[in-house]
């Protein structure tokens, strides 16, 4: 029995549809599968039109390389809209004609609409999490690394009291965030219990965070939106040194090793 | 065969009994024995010297800093909260099922550290240790206070509360608790409405000599020891050692405190939760706004719950704020922009001995610390809106701590101690802001077009403050533009909390919208849109007819 081979046409449509349901459905659970995640990990609308905009160029290409096949390509598209022999009557041909031409000016008219008409949505906070550190930063070493096992346990415990009077109000005596003051702010304080917050980051990040503050983020990580207190005008840097060793120690996180360079 | 079955019946019947024994005293242990509450353990674990010890270890390591090494409610932050952290070695404990007066059972010990006491410093230790850990630290604490050792197994079984059957809540018990607690006189220290604003608020201290306010019944989120109907029976029950708040065990009957405790949860207002929404909707409205509180016209905005926290990020970093919740309303017509603030405040405070400059005692460490007693001088509540001056172009906003230098925000503070006078109305005041650092400068007195109206009533402020939506002083005033998201957020003082100044709470970024009907030149794109692709369809069709065979 002879295949019947998909009109050129259809196979492009299908092959665009097919790519967009494994970008937009498929891959978000096989990454989550192969990240270990709990939850699946979408790619990005913007990822999704660059991939579906290389897959209609290529497809393009792909048909109008010789004539025969452009003309086979659009044979269909332009028969629907050239119409059809009247004595066919009003086969489904025809409804599908109907359909198409009606369909396409309220899709334009549509996204007129949706382009002129007033946003309502709700504003959101979109902010970089861990922007870039300052250079002077990123070669502090902490100055109680190499302190011997009792020194070590003192000074966290003088870092604990620090971290319970001065930051416990946000981040919580667990270091989980949710102190009593968090309730009344829209960014949240960090969660260092979090595996995405202190554990992803150098030792020397988190002083940099604690000793600038809010006021010292970048215009990308909105400043303004930020309750962190600038610790500089309060804190000594060994204050400071102490209180990141103690909000390690609370939270059960181990700072990131810094990559060293051979 | 027959004698088979019948053997199968006799076994049936006596696993029924069984069963039914078992059931009954089930039901009799749950109607009016042990009170079995969430948050109590799964199991008993009795104390051993290295249970004793691994507690040690963990009270040290999470409990010290702010309960004390020795327990005695003086650890390193202690100062700082209120209410203070309990004394462990005074055999005071607030949330017990035991009677008046009396030690907790380890169950309710066990209770505390596992849920937390909810609107206080202390948290839920669930995630964070186990079951087996927290026993510990129940049999460490236990320690700080020599009256557990003398506690015999009879002992527990005599001072433990029992529990009579739960009342149903209907419409009548609900009734019969309304007039216990006018009989009762819970409204001299509670209120008539639970706001905790009665008569006799702002009186009391509690064992260890600090003020306490009695609870504002309404706030469901802080009901420190839970908020179902059988937890508020159980605080009827035991009452709440060191505080004013008695046993009522011999003055009401089981059902009376059921009864009464139906009526409390009814006071409990329906929260829309704190945040749950961040864009506060201005409905358009024809003709005049109104510029009273009461007016009906209020209840077509939709309200929006705007969750405060202390002001934390420079001194006098302030975390025992007593607003945390303003409730925002805002209507505005072709000229002018109105907004209802509602929030609990338990004392109304008129008057103002102090400047906004605070005491030496409110900036001497990181964060206030607290004394011993009230403030002496008088203090007013106040509430603020903030905008910013210049509608951020992209993201970028001045901070929401008072601006920022080189992007000035625009306060609209109203004070209770200001009344109006004839010819403008001065209870608002208009300032301007560029950071913490130097106090806001008011506006000149040609400057000031805000008005406001207020009244307090049963435990509650309820203020009016409205402009014109543009000013000519575009320089220092926010200008109002429908359709755009305007940065918005609120700043509020509790006079008798001694907030002023700095010391005060204050809102995160929220955005106002001014709600605008859709233009009718988007619908006309529209329809030029569609008209002009069916222009094309109609074209490329005759063309291809033209072009090609049918």
């Amino acid at each position: 029995m002879p295949r019947r081979r998909m009109s050129l046409f259809w196979s492009v449509v299908v092959a665009c549809a097919s790519i967009y349901v494994f970008l937009a459905f498929v891959f978000p659970y096989a990454a989550m599968w192969i990240a270990g995640s709990e939850n699946a990990l979408p790619v990005p609308a913007a990822l999704i039109a660059i991939f579906m905009a290389l897959t209609i160029v290529g497809a393009l290409i792909h048909v109008s390389t010789d004539d025969d096949r452009l003309r086979e390509f659009l044979d269909p598209v332009v028969r629907l809209l050239r119409g059809w022999d009247r004595s066919e009557g009003y086969s489904t041909r025809a409804v599908a004609r109907l359909a198409v031409l009606t369909a396409f000016p309220l899709l334009v008219g549509w996204v007129v609409y949706g382009a002129a008409a007033p946003d309502t949505r709700t504003p959101s906070l979109l902010r970089i999490q861990h922007p870039t550190m300052p250079g002077r930063y990123e070669n502090l070493t902490n100055p109680f690394a190499d302190v011997d096992e009792a020194t070590r346990a003192q000074y966290i415990e003088e870092g604990t009291t620090l971290y319970q009077v001065n930051c416990r109000p946000c981040h919580g005596t667990k270091a989980d965030g949710a102190g009593p003051m968090a309730r009344g702010l829209r960014l949240k304080p960090a969660d260092f219990q979090d595996a995405g917050t202190i554990g992803t980051v150098v030792e020397s990040y988190a002083f940099w965070r604690i000793k600038e503050g809010g006021r010292g983020l970048p215009m990308a990580a909105s400043p303004w939106d930020s309750a962190m207190p600038a610790w500089k005008d309060e804190l000594s840097d060994e204050e400071i040194w102490k209180i990141v060793m103690a909000e390690y120690a609370i939270a059960g996180r181990e700072p990131r090793k810094p990559e060293s360079h051979e | 065969m027959r004698q088979g079955t019948s053997q199968a019946r006799t076994k049936l019947r006596a696993a029924a009994f069984h069963a039914l024994l078992i059931l009954c005293a089930g039901m009799a242990s749950v109607c009016a024995g042990q009170v079995v509450l969430d948050g109590f353990p799964t199991e008993t674990v009795a104390m051993t010297p290295e249970i004793v010890e691994a507690g040690r270890q963990l009270y040290t390591e999470r409990c010290s800093f702010c309960h004390g090494v020795a327990g005695a409610g003086d650890g390193s932050v202690a100062d700082y909260l209120d209410p203070r952290p309990r004394d462990l070695t005074s055999g005071i404990y607030k949330f017990r099922t035991t009677g008046t007066g009396e030690l907790p059972m380890d169950e309710d010990i066990f209770r505390v550290i596992t849920r937390g006491v909810p609107g206080t410093a202390m948290p839920s230790w669930t995630e964070v240790l186990t079951e087996d850990e927290r026993w510990q630290l129940v049999h460490y604490i236990k320690t700080f206070c020599e009256d557990f050792e003398y506690l015999t197994e009879e002992d527990y079984v005599e001072m433990r509360i029992t529990v009579g059957a739960e009342l149903a809540s209907t419409a009548e018990t609900v009734a019969k608790g309304e007039e216990l607690y006018r009989n009762m006189k819970c409204w001299e220290c509670h209120g008539d409405r639970g706001r905790g604003d009665g008569p006799a608020s702002g009186t009391h201290t509690d064992d260890w000599g600090y003020p306490i306010w009695p609870f504002n019944l309404t706030q469901g989120w802080q009901y420190r020891g839970g908020s179902t109907a059988k937890d508020i029976y159980i605080r009827f029950t035991t009452g709440i050692s060191g505080t004013p708040m008695p046993s009522y065990a011999d003055n009401l009957s089981d059902e009376e405190r059921w009864q009464l405790a139906h009526y409390i949860r009814t006071l409990i207002a329906e929260e829309a939760a704190p945040g749950s929404s961040v864009v506060l909707r201005s409905k358009s409205l024809k003709g005049d706004l109104p510029t009273d509180p009461s007016d009906p016209r209020w209840e077509t905005a939709e309200p929006t719950e705007i969750a405060l926290s202390g002001q934390v990020i420079t001194r006098p970093r302030w975390q025992n704020p007593a607003i945390e919740s303003i409730n925002v309303r805002s209507l505005y017509n072709e000229d002018d922009i109105a907004f209802l603030l509602e929030w609990d405040d338990r004392r109304e405070d008129r008057v103002h001995q102090v400047g906004d400059e605070l005491s030496a005692d409110d900036v001497e460490d990181t964060y206030v610390r607290l004394g011993s007693s009230r403030p002496q001088e008088a203090m007013r509540d106040a509430v603020a809106l903030q905008f910013p001056v210049k509608m951020p172009e992209g993201p970028v906003k001045p901070h929401f701590y008072r601006g920022a230098p080189g992007k000035s925000v625009n306060l609209w503070m109203w004070a209770a101690d200001r009344s109006g006078d004839a010819e403008r109305d001065t209870s608002v005041e208009e300032m301007n802001a560029t950071g913490y650092v130097d106090p806001p400068v008011p506006q000149p007195k040609e400057s000031q077009q805000t008005h406001g109206a207020a009244t307090w009533s049963e435990g509650k402020w309820q203020a009016v403050i409205s402009r014109t939506l543009t000013t000519e002083d575009s320089a220092k005033d926010i200008q109002f533009v429908p359709g755009l998201f305007i940065p918005i957020a609120f700043n509020a003082w509790e006079g008798s909390n001694g907030e002023r100044g700095l010391k005060m709470s204050m809102s995160s970024w929220y955005s106002l919208l001014l709600e605008t009907s859709t233009p009718v030149s988007v619908y006309l794109y529209s329809l030029v849109g569609i008209l002009l692709a069916c222009g094309f369809e109609l074209w490329l069709v005759r063309r291809l007819r033209k072009a090609g065979p049918a």
